[in-house]
C-alpha cells in the first residue's frame, strides 16, 4: 500500500474541507458567547506578529529604543487580551457544557492549551532581562526546585528559557490550537443543554 | 457541506456563516484595542538590580552577603539541590522529597563562585589582596570561622562616611582586606560578570550571577515595590500595571494555611495545583461537576431564541 | 503608568486594582454578552439543506 495514497484518502475523509472552513452554522449559534474563541485566536496572531518583531531585534533593543518599547507594549497588553478572551471563552464552554456528544477531548485541549498558555506567559516575563525577570526567576526557582524539575527546566538560565519562550512554547500552541479547532469543525458546534430539537431530549424541554 | 456535518446538523435550520471575515474583523478589534492599550499605558521596565547598585547603596548589605556566603549560612551556600548538598531549602512532606531525589545537577560551589575565584582573578592588580587570600586559604576552617564572625559582628557596628564603609577593627584576619577588594570590585560594575565567567566567550546562562543578590538585596528591592508573596507577589507586575492574574489559584494557597505555615509550602502548593488542574481537566467525567452548567442554567440565556423559536414543537 | 492606583495591596484580598479592574471587567463583559440582543442571521441562499 502506497503511504502518501493512504494519508491523502485518511486527510480527506477526516478533514474535508467544507468542514474546516465552513459557510453555514446551524442557527443556535447566535449570541455574542460565541465571539470569546475567534478574539482569543485574533489575540494570539497579534501577540505572534508582535513577538516576531521583537525576536528581529533582539532580546535588547526594546530597553533602549523608543520604538523597541512600543512593540513591547503592544506584546505586553496582547498577552492581556488573549488571557481575558480566553478565560471568557472557558466561561462560556462550561456553562454551554460543551464537552457533550463526543466533544471531551476537546475540553481536555483547551485545559492543555491554558496550561501551555501560561508556560509560556511565564517564560516570556522572565525573557524581560529587567527587574521584573530577575524578581521571578529567584522567586520562582525555589518552586521548581521543590518539585525537582528546578535542575531541568532552570528558570535562571537565560538561554533555554528564551528558546522555550520564542520557539518551542510558541509552535506548540499554534499546534494546538490547530488541533482544537480542527475537533469543533470535525464534531460540529455542540448543541443546546435540553434541547426541543434532539430526539432524546426533548421530552422534557418544556419547563 | 459534507455528509458527516449533514448528518451531524439534521433537523437544525442552517444560517449563513463567514468564518473568515469573523476573524479578520476580530483581528483588526484586538489590534486596534492592543494599540490603544499600549499608546495609553505603554509598560513596565524595571532596571535590573545590580551588584554596583547594592555596593553604591547598601554597601554593609553586600559585604554581610558575602561574610554569610564563606561561613556558609548564606540561603545558596546552605540551598540543597540542584546547587549544592545543602539542607537549607530542601522541602519535603514525610518520604516524599522530588527535590533530593533529583540531585545536584546544577553544581555551584558558593564560596569559590561568589567570592573567592573573582577576588582571585583581581590579584594580580593588588599584591596585598593575594597576600590576604592566600593567608585566608591557609588558614584552619576554625581560624576562618572565627575571623567570619569577628567580621560580622563588626559589620553591624559599621557606618558610612562620605561614600565609604567604616568597619571598626576587629580580630578578623585578612578578610577587611578581601572584603574592601570585593566592594571594590562591584563598585566597578564587574562582579556579576566574574561570578558569570564560563571561560568562553559566549554567555547565555545567568543563574550564578542571578543567585548572588536573591537574599536580602533583593528582596528589599521588591519589599519596596510591593512584590513580596505574602503581597500575592507572584501574579504582580513592577508599577501599577494589572500581571498574571490567571495565576490568581497558585498565589492564593501561599495566603492560607496549610500553605502559609507549612515547612515544603512550594511542595505542597505544587502538588495541590497539580490535583486541581487534573480535576479541571476530567471535569468531563466527573459526576457532580459536569451538572453544574445545568443547574446554574446560564445556557437558558445563550440558546434563548433557540429555546423561544422552539418551544410549541 | 497603567494609573488605577498604586501596587499597593488593597483590603480586600490583597489583590491590586489594576487586578481587580480586569476582572471586573471580564464579568461585566461576560454578563453583556449574555444579555445583549443578537441581531438575526440570515438564512443561506439556495434554503435548506
Amino acid at each position: 500500500m502506497n503511504w502518501t495514497t493512504r494519508l491523502r484518502r485518511w486527510l480527506v475523509r477526516e478533514i474535508p474541507m467544507e468542514d474546516l472552513l465552513p459557510d453555514r452554522l446551524p442557527e443556535y449559534v447566535h449570541s455574542y458567547v460565541y465571539f470569546f474563541g475567534v478574539l482569543t485566536l485574533a489575540s494570539f496572531l497579534t501577540l505572534v506578529l508582535s513577538g516576531i518583531v521583537l525576536v528581529i531585534f533582539g532580546p535588547t533593543w526594546w530597553h533602549i529604543s523608543a520604538l523597541g518599547h512600543f512593540v513591547n507594549s503592544v506584546h505586553f497588553w496582547a498577552v492581556q487580551t488573549f488571557f481575558f478572551f480566553m478565560v471568557l471563552h472557558l466561561w462560556a464552554q462550561f456553562f454551554m457544557a460543551a464537552w457533550r456528544g463526543g466533544r471531551a477531548v476537546n475540553w481536555v485541549s483547551g485545559v492543555v492549551l491554558f496550561l501551555v498558555s501560561i508556560l509560556t506567559a511565564f517564560t516570556g516575563f522572565l525573557s524581560q532581562q529587567n527587574f521584573d525577570s530577575q524578581w521571578v526567576a529567584l522567586q520562582g526557582k525555589d518552586a521548581f526546585n521543590a518539585l525537582g524539575v528546578g535542575g531541568f527546566f532552570n528558570i535562571l538560565n537565560f538561554g533555554q528559557i528564551y528558546g522555550l519562550h520564542i520557539v518551542l512554547l510558541p509552535l506548540l500552541l499554534a499546534a494546538l490550537i490547530g488541533f482544537h479547532l480542527y475537533l469543533v469543525r470535525s464534531k460540529g458546534v455542540v448543541t443546546p443543554i435540553d434541547d426541543p430539537l434532539a430526539p432524546n431530549e426533548g421530552a422534557h424541554h418544556d419547563e | 457541506m459534507s455528509e458527516r456535518s449533514s448528518r451531524q446538523y439534521r433537523g437544525y435550520r442552517m444560517v449563513e456563516a463567514d468564518l473568515v471575515k469573523e476573524l479578520a474583523v476580530a483581528f483588526l478589534v484586538v489590534l486596534g484595542l492592543v494599540l490603544l492599550l499600549a499608546l495609553l499605558f505603554s509598560s513596565p521596565d524595571e532596571p535590573t538590580l545590580t551588584a554596583q547598585q547594592v555596593a553604591l547603596t547598601h554597601p554593609a548589605e553586600l559585604e554581610a552577603t558575602a561574610i554569610h556566603i564563606l561561613d556558609g549560612k548564606n540561603a545558596i551556600a546552605n540551598y540543597g539541590p540542584p546547587y549544592n548538598h545543602g539542607t537549607g531549602s530542601v522541602q519535603s512532606l514525610g518520604p516524599i522529597s522530588p527535590q533530593a531525589w533529583a540531585g545536584v545537577t546544577v553544581p555551584l560551589d558558593a564560596k569559590s563562585v561568589f567570592v573567592l575565584t573573582p577576588l582571585r582573578r583581581v590579584s594580580a592588580l593588588d599584591p596585598a589582596l593575594g597576600q590576604a587570600l592566600a593567608a585566608f586559604q591557609a588558614a584552619s576552617p576554625a581560624q576562618q570561622a572565627s575571623w567570619e564572625n569577628a567580621y560580622q559582628s563588626a559589620l553591624d557596628h559599621a557606618r558610612v562616611v562620605g561614600g565609604r564603609l567604616l568597619v571598626p577593627a576587629s580580630a578578623s584576619g585578612p578578610l577587611p582586606v578581601m572584603m574592601q577588594a570585593y566592594l571594590d570590585l562591584a563598585r566597578g560594575g564587574t562582579l556579576e560578570a566574574s561570578i558569570n565567567l564560563n571561560g568562553h566567550v559566549y554567555q547565555t546562562d545567568f543563574t550564578r550571577a542571578l543567585l548572588l543578590l536573591q537574599g536580602a538585596p533583593l528582596t528589599r528591592t521588591a519589599a519596596g515595590q510591593e512584590l513580596l508573596g505574602p503581597e500575592w507577589g507572584q501574579m504582580k507586575e513592577p508599577g501599577n500595571y494589572p500581571g498574571a492574574v490567571w495565576l490568581w489559584f497558585y498565589t492564593l494557597l501561599y495566603q492560607i494555611p496549610p500553605f502559609l505555615t507549612s515547612p515544603a509550602p512550594d511542595l505542597l502548593a505544587g502538588a495541590t495545583v497539580s490535583v486541581v488542574t487534573l480535576i479541571f481537566l476530567l471535569i468531563p467525567w466527573i459526576p457532580g461537576l459536569r451538572d453544574i452548567p445545568r443547574k446554574v442554567p446560564l445556557y437558558r440565556l445563550i440558546w434563548r431564541d433557540h429555546y423561544a423559536r422552539h418551544k410549541r414543537k | 503608568m497603567f494609573p488605577l492606583t498604586s501596587n499597593a495591596p488593597l483590603d480586600f484580598f490583597n489583590m491590586t486594582a489594576s487586578d481587580l479592574a480586569i476582572v471586573l471587567l471580564m464579568i461585566a463583559v461576560f454578563v453583556l454578552a449574555l444579555v445583549l440582543p443578537y441581531p438575526r442571521r440570515r438564512p443561506p441562499k439556495g434554503g435548506q439543506p
